[in-house]
């Protein structure tokens, strides 16, 4: 029999807080829902239809559209969660 | 995906979005993120659709309801307090009948944990790594930075594990350190080089004396096989990426055909003895006797040598650099804001030129950085022959500048925002390129007659940080009479 005995190659990682997420909505009526997209080709079109399908079924849903890099940072974060209640978050690729 | 992550952390509920493909690539991302388990939606044919706008109306109606759901179905146990994982990094044994069955069962353990490149590794046993780490006087516990995406600390020692893995030898490791060093600055835009779906790769050049010591090629076949130094060194930083950063082919790295040269990378050093000129990193801050890497993403499958230039004179090969680098004029008009194109993105551009060429531009009275300066000039546009949609264009990505909340890869960096506002007047001239100092000349290839060839290396100048070009001193060896 042989062994080998070799050290591990992984760059060690601080231990994941594993965090939870935010409590959900118990309705949509009346709230205020953003639309964050990255801005990949195409996807606006997606988007300009979840839009349109929102006001159409609960007409008491304001929507409010963000652009922006695949990670919008801390202080674009902090402006958009105090503007609306719920997001929907694209990201293209 | 980390931006989803910023607003739940803050109490807002929400779904994120992802293109079919990219579902391990998000679920990885809520993981570094802390947040493994985000509600997401996988939307096939999402965006890149070349489609016109009725095409995609039916794909958002099929996923509304999904989405809508998403926002208002209860959390589950698991998503209130998700279970915390722990990563476990001890040395490994591996047991066979026989060396070779042991060495076989290494390699494949170590492959199937992602933990190499897809060629045979060399066993890093402490014996090596303690033998590898012979080649710096730095402390193997010394952190040297953190690497994205997965967010791995990179320390000396675990360099040193993946360079013994690599084939390297000892008096390799300070410029591997070094290069690692500038990959994870702070300022350096690692995550889109090991992520995009674009096929980037990474050039790594050693300039001063440290290159010829340790034996590196810069010569005929600079970036070929054959010479263990440069091979070597560009498989040591593939593996420490690979292991640091927690990257997998289409998983986490997303490059759609495949990083080019990527076991190795374009690594070589230049060609301090028949180049012409102060080596490379002088400009940059550093003493002509210093020994230094730098370390630039390029483009794809984009670099290309141009030896259709042989035979013409410099400053012919000049004037089709000025050509070349010239078309970056399409940015000015393609850029719309909100809309992230990576044909409008700024650029750099690296052009290794041969030994001989050099001279002659020395000759014209060139050095590096007037180089540099003559094509900036001579590629600058003047606003009067400016079109209309090109000054749409300049006069949106200003603005995006004041406003704020752009790409990088589409900003004017504050430093450089005056200049272009003036630029944009009549007399005024604007740029193609953010400044001079993203044209890089670096001299390598033959001295022999052989004909030489300009290699054109181009690339978005980066896209989530500000730079994807760092030069660093190699320091440390002992080994060597260079990069102490």
């Amino acid at each position: 029999m042989q062994n080998i005995k070799v050290l591990n190659p992984r760059g060690e990682r601080e231990p994941s807080p594993a965090k939870g997420i935010s409590p959900r909505l118990s309705t949509l009526e009346g709230k205020r829902l953003g639309i964050y997209w990255n801005g990949k080709p195409d996807g606006d079109y997606f988007w300009d239809t979840i839009e349109n399908l929102l006001k159409e079924k609960y007409p008491s849903v304001t929507v409010k559209r963000y652009n922006g890099p695949g990670d919008l940072g801390e202080e674009l974060a902090a402006r958009i969660a105090g503007e609306v209640d719920a997001f929907f978050y694209g990201v293209g690729d | 995906m980390a931006g989803a992550v910023r607003l739940e952390e803050k109490g807002i509920p929400g779904v994120l979005a992802v293109a079919r493909g990219f579902e391990d690539d998000a679920n990885t991302a809520a993981n570094v993120n802390g947040m493994p388990v985000l509600r997401l939606v996988v939307i096939p044919g999402y965006v890149w659709g070349r489609q016109p706008r009725e095409a995609k109306k039916p794909l958002a109606e099929a996923h509304f309801a999904e989405l809508v759901e998403a926002l208002l179905k209860p959390l589950s146990i698991e998503e209130m307090k998700p279970e915390q994982k722990k990563e476990r990094l001890a040395p490994i044994e591996v047991t066979g009948d026989s060396y070779e069955d042991a060495f076989e069962k290494f390699n494949q353990l170590f492959l199937d944990n992602r933990w190499g490149d897809g060629l045979p590794l060399v066993p890093p046993t402490p014996e090596r790594v303690k033998w590898m780490l012979s080649g710096t006087s730095r402390s193997p516990e010394e952190i040297i930075g953190k690497v994205a995406p997965g967010k791995g600390i990179a320390t000396i020692e675990k360099i040193a594990i993946n360079a013994v893995m690599a084939g390297a030898k000892p008096e390799y490791l300070p410029v591997i350190i070094a290069a690692m060093e500038g990959l994870t600055d702070e300022n350096f835009d690692v995550l889109h080089m090991q992520a995009s779906t674009g096929n980037f790769t990474l050039a790594i050049f050693v300039s001063g004396a440290i290159g010829k010591e340790i034996k590196m090629n810069s010569g005929i076949g600079y970036l070929g096989h054959g010479w263990r130094a440069n091979n070597t060194i560009g498989r040591a930083i593939r593996l420490c990426l690979i292991n640091f950063g927690h990257v997998w082919p289409g998983i986490s790295d997303m490059a759609n055909v495949g990083r080019p040269s990527p076991h190795t990378f374009y690594t070589f050093a230049e060609n301090t003895e028949f180049s012409p000129w102060q080596p490379y990193h002088v400009d940059y801050g550093f003493k002509p006797e210093d020994s230094c890497v730098t370390v630039s993403t390029v483009g794809g499958y984009g670099g290309f040598g141009v030896s259709h230039l042989i035979g013409r004179s410099a400053q012919e090969i000049l004037n089709e650099l000025v050509r070349g680098i010239g078309t970056n004029r399409r940015i000015f008009s393609l850029f719309r804001r909100g809309t992230a194109n990576p044909a409008a993105h700024w650029s750099k551009h690296i052009l290794i030129i041969y030994p001989q060429l050099a001279a002659e531009f020395q000759k014209l009275g060139f050095t590096q950085a007037k180089l540099a300066e003559y094509i900036y000039n001579r590629t600058s546009v003047p606003y009067e022959e400016l079109g209309m949609d090109e000054i749409r264009g300049l006069q949106e990505r200003i603005q995006g500048c004041l406003d704020g909340g752009m790409l990088y890869a589409d900003q004017i960096p504050p430093d450089r925002l005056a200049a272009f506002q003036e630029a944009l007047k009549p007399g005024g001239k604007v740029p193609v390129l953010i400044s001079p100092k993203d044209i890089h000349f670096v001299v390598a290839g033959t001295s022999s007659g052989v004909p030489g060839s300009v290699v054109w290396l181009s690339y978005i100048k980066a896209v989530y940080k500000w730079t994807s070009h760092q030069t660093r001193k190699i320091r440390g060896a002992t080994l060597t009479e260079a990069g102490r």
